[in-house]
């Protein structure tokens, strides 16, 4: 449930998801669920020739299994509290 | 209800398998709450065998099962400006074929088509499918090369969109 959490502190960011189709989309983050599937707000893409319509549309949901990356900001992660929440997870995974 | 969600009582911090099926129920909902604002609205949906379905969504669950009505299916052949449709009813997808899913503006949808041509829905499909299988054969000469390598090369034929 680490990756779960983690995507829910990034709720309402900008972020740009790469598809497994090498598609690029930009977006805010809206809502994550237990399949890291996202909803991405006011969405651009990089390569709209393939979609045309893309520029019609406003919001997304993309299935988490088609996910390739989620690029983020560096100083949208908080490294010190992602190590600690490892370690907690890790250590109630042992017990 | 209330009384788990508060601060743990001491010596007590993890929490019961009972209260952690609670959480996990609730988790299910928060896909059907990702698109929920979109129901009765026009949408775009693609598939993963490359299908691509414009169609008001009428109703969905927490797979993402769709089911859509005044359906339509469009095939766009961007590289010689073209494009094809076909009216296709009403479809229920089944939510592990669902790559992406979004709302489409309906006052601007038709702006980038207005430069295509239309072309019958036949000779799209058949550029189409060439197209996919030239795709087909380059993915999977990549995925022996990179075999080579011990490298994975994650490509499925079903994985086409």
């Amino acid at each position: 449930m680490l990756f779960f959490s983690f995507f829910k502190t990034l709720v309402d960011q900008e972020v740009t998801v790469e598809l497994k189709n090498d598609i690029e989309l930009k977006g805010t983050l809206k809502s994550v669920d237990q399949f890291l599937n996202l909803k991405l707000d006011n969405i651009s893409c990089s390569n709209e020739s393939r979609y045309p319509h893309l520029s019609s549309v406003r919001n997304i949901f993309i299935r988490g299994s088609t996910v390739r990356y989620v690029y983020l900001d560096k100083n949208m992660v908080d490294i010190n509290l992602l190590q600690d929440a490892a370690r907690r997870e890790a250590m109630s995974a042992k017990k | 209800m209330s009384e788990s969600r508060g601060s743990p009582a001491p010596g007590k911090s993890k929490i019961t398998e009972g209260e952690a099926d609670l959480y996990l129920d609730q988790y299910n909902f928060t896909t059907t709450a990702a698109i929920v604002g979109s129901v009765d609205r026009k949408i775009f949906v693609l598939l993963r065998d490359g299908r691509m379905l414009f169609g008001i969504l009428r109703t969905f669950d927490q797979y993402a099962n769709l089911i859509l009505q005044h359906c339509v299916e469009r095939i766009y052949i961007t590289e010689e400006n073209k494009y094809a449709e076909n009216e296709c009813g009403v479809f229920m997808v089944r939510g592990e074929n669902v790559v992406m899913l979004g709302e489409v503006d309906i006052d601007k949808e038709d702006e980038p088509l207005v430069q295509m041509e239309q072309i019958p829905f036949e000779e799209a499909s058949q550029m189409k499918q060439e197209r996919d299988d030239a795709r087909y054969k380059s993915e999977s000469q990549k995925g022996r090369q990179m075999a080579r390598y011990g490298l994975i090369h994650d490509f499925h034929k079903s994985d086409i969109y």
